[in-house]
């Protein structure tokens, strides 16, 4: 019996090794929910290759010896290309992967036509040995830190729940959603030619007021954000950036959250307002310092990795919107969530599908199709997101903003610029007095109904 | 016997193909690159000549990798002019051991009106100071680089600037050159006029990012090279390269632009350095190392 199942064991060790050796080197920074994919598709792919060979020739032994190796190609590439490359280092992808498989193929040929049945045994049973004895030993030496882990998870829900049962304010969490460049409704359907009005519908559907015509002071955005949180008209793209920086960095609106017990969360680009980010490389957790969370660094080692592009925003902007995804980041207790993104502003690295766009064209201002892919994607994405807040958040608000519309489209003048996205959920509260306003007027309106404050709007200083 | 033959034979031609495909496949893939990426080309950088001081700032220089080993750029930068200049340029210079390269010039030229506020006394023409764009590395043979920043505002002002930052290709590909440990300094020279500052001394990851400015008073921060001689409480010590930068801003506050290259940052493995220790700061300027 064991005979028999000693070749797919040593399939399943063989291409389970690389990500399970990664993910027992990093079992602290690492969940396991994050490699669990990884190995299906490993697994998936090396049964796929087992089943090619098993159907052409009908010998599993040799089928599995045969998968093994390209599996150890598939898996490992890199590692073999950089060996090759040392030696001869003017070989390039397109030099080195037919040289594998070409000399692979040889392999594999000697193993049908020259190697017994019983020689293929005996290398498998040593490949299974050699292999499976690492990832075992890789798991050992692991447990510690794997039990220290799970522990930390089960103390930590345990102080979740005690914090919860201490709750002594029913404030509601308040989420601040803040997109870079993404266009007002009338600015994307007239240089664009793009009719955005079903998220428009949407959005009211889910009880927001979207303001239609609202317009900020300027379309810069170091302006525009620092009077966005602190709540009036406190610079003008005069100011110097090292002011501005500062006033962002120790803002009212930070403030006045912290000072009514809210506890600050930030995403995506939030230290440009001052804010560590949980997403940004401040806190996030499992990602090298180049970005890559585990399943990239696994992908970068396999035969696919001149296919993966390394672009650090496209990861920021989906681990940011991923995080709404989580049933564990709705704490009861009250929070004031900041998310601000530097998207649909360029570089337009999705397209309409979230598919990747070429390198050249991340900043292709001339060819419209650049950023209004981006723009779209951006917009089922925040559909995601606002769903998941309102699905396990039905109290909360949602402060949806911009803080200009598209600004290099060809023709486009300076008051449509100034143009912006804004909408608010706020359910227990009518909130229509937004229209029309500023980002900055928005706010005051919100705050004074929060806080139950009277603060007036605020006109920009001339 | 017949089909032994003839598996032979196609078994030989298959192997001819390959060979050929492998004495072919940089031209035919390189001859399509263009399709998907900008190239770099090959220039003299001595022929590269340059009247203005060219300002500048990266804000992202990012290696994507992927098939054509591409870098992605964005940055501001101007070269100081009264003159039209409807068709600056922008061109990314690598100068190497030997061999020198440049990127293409149609690199994308947007607005940056904050440029022009940000340098109030700097004759800034106008809005056109952002620039971006990408280009694969494939071309470029192995070694080291540097990376210079030249700027064409019109055909009266242009001008070169070295931006301290250093490449390596080789069998890993292009990556950027950290700062390395180097033998320690001889006969470093106390200079009183020697300014310096650490603005930030903190660990990142398994290092401790260290940035400030120095320079000496009198002498042209682009000639110097800084060095940080870290030494703990019993006398050992280590000495670190460090990658330099434009700093306006000390420039501006010395009143001199003799000092905009003062720059510097480098990041010391943490597990080199005990609880208790110095930093040295070491200018090279004309052959002289000096510290305070």
């Amino acid at each position: 019996m064991l005979k028999k199942i000693i070749p797919f064991i040593s399939i399943i060790f063989v291409s389970i090794y690389l990500p399970t050796y990664i993910y027992t080197k990093n079992v602290d920074k690492v969940l396991f929910f994050d490699v669990l994919p990884v190995l299906i598709v490993f697994c998936a792919i090396s049964a796929l290759v087992f089943t090619i060979f098993l159907l052409i020739t009908k010998n599993v032994v040799k089928s599995s010896l045969s998968a093994i190796i390209f599996i150890i190609i598939i898996t490992n590439y890199k590692l073999l290309e950089g060996a090759f490359n040392f030696l001869l280092p003017m070989l390039n992808y397109w030099h080195v992967l037919p040289i594998f498989l070409v000399v692979s193929l040889h392999i594999v040929y000697f193993i049908y036509i020259k190697t017994t049945n019983k020689v293929c045994e005996i290398t498998i049973n040593i490949i299974c040995i050699t292999i499976g004895s690492l990832v075992i030993f890789n798991f050992i030496l692991a447990a510690p830190s794997i039990i220290k882990t799970v522990r930390l998870a089960i103390t930590e829900a345990d102080d979740k729940m005690y914090v919860d049962s201490q709750k002594a304010n029913d404030s509601p969490n308040i989420y601040y959603l803040l997109l870079d460049e993404y266009s007002s409704f009338d600015v994307i359907e007239q240089y664009y030619n793009y009719d955005n009005t079903e998220f428009a519908n949407w959005l009211e559907a889910q009880g927001f007021f979207v303001s239609y015509n609202s317009s900020n002071e300027s379309s810069d955005t170091t302006t525009v954000v620092t009077n966005y949180v602190n709540l009036e008209y406190l610079v003008n793209d005069e100011t110097s950036s090292s002011d501005k920086s500062y006033l962002r960095k120790n803002s009212k609106l930070v403030e006045l959250m912290s000072l009514n017990g809210y506890k600050i969360i930030g995403l995506g680009d939030s230290m440009f307002i001052g804010i560590d980010s949980m997403t940004g490389g401040n806190g996030g957790g499992a990602n090298t310092i180049e970005g890559l969370d585990f399943q990239q660094v696994v992908l970068n080692y396999s035969v696919i990795y001149p296919f993966i592009i390394n672009e650090s925003d496209s990861s920021l902007i989906l681990d940011s919107f991923d995080y709404f995804n989580y049933k564990n980041n709705y704490a009861d207790e009250q929070t004031f969530t900041v998310m601000y993104l530097v998207t649909p502003h360029e570089p337009f690295i999705f397209d309409e599908n979230g598919g990747s766009v070429l390198p050249r064209n991340y900043n292709n201002w001339d060819d419209k199709e650049f950023y209004l892919g981006q723009y779209i994607y951006i917009t089922k994405l925040i559909k995601q997101a606002v769903s998941k807040i309102i699905e396990n958040d039905p109290n909360s608000i949602i402060v949806l903003q911009s803080d200009h519309s598209a600004r290099f489209v060809n023709g486009i003048v300076a008051n449509d610029r100034q143009k912006i996205l804004n909408a608010v959920y706020y359910p227990s509260k009518d909130i229509s007095k937004i229209n029309a306003k500023s980002g900055v007027n928005t706010w005051r309106l919100v705050i004074n109904q929060l806080f139950d404050m009277n603060l007036n709007i605020v006109e920009v200083d001339e | 016997m017949k089909i032994e033959r003839i598996k032979l034979k196609a078994y030989a031609v298959f192997m001819l193909l390959f060979l050929l495909y492998l004495l072919f496949a940089d031209r035919i893939i390189l001859s399509k690159i263009n399709n998907y990426t900008s190239s770099l080309y090959t220039i003299d950088f001595d022929e590269i000549k340059s009247n203005t001081d060219a300002y500048y700032s990266f804000e992202k220089l990012e290696i994507l990798d992927g098939m054509f080993n591409q870098v992605y750029f964005v940055g501001w930068a101007y070269c100081e002019t009264t003159m039209d200049n409807s068709n600056k340029k922008v061109y990314l210079v690598f100068k190497g051991d030997g061999i020198d390269y440049i990127s293409d010039y149609s690199l994308a030229i947007n607005r940056r009106p904050d440029v022009q506020l940000a340098f109030p006394d700097k004759k800034v023409f106008n809005a056109r100071n952002h620039f971006t764009g990408e280009f694969s590395t494939i071309i470029m043979k192995n070694g080291s680089y540097d990376l210079y920043l030249y700027v064409e505002e019109n055909e009266f002002n242009y001008g070169l600037v070295n931006t301290g930052k250093k490449f390596v290709k080789d069998y890993r590909g292009f990556r950027k050159y950290e700062p390395q440990i180097i033998e320690n300094k001889p006969d470093i020279q106390i200079c009183d006029s020697m300014k310096y500052s650490i603005d930030s001394n903190k660990s990142e990851g398994e290092f401790l990012a260290i940035s400030g400015w120095a320079f000496i008073e009198g002498k042209e921060s682009k000639n110097q090279y800084i060095y940080l001689e870290i030494k703990d409480v019993d006398g050992n010590k280590f000495t670190m390269e460090t990658n330099q930068y434009q700093r306006l801003d000390v420039g501006t506050y010395f009143a001199d632009d003799r000092y905009n290259t003062s720059g510097f940052s480098t990041n010391i493995p943490l597990n080199l350095i005990s609880s208790d220790y110095t930093i040295r700061v070491i200018v090279e300027n004309d052959g002289v190392f000096a510290s305070e």
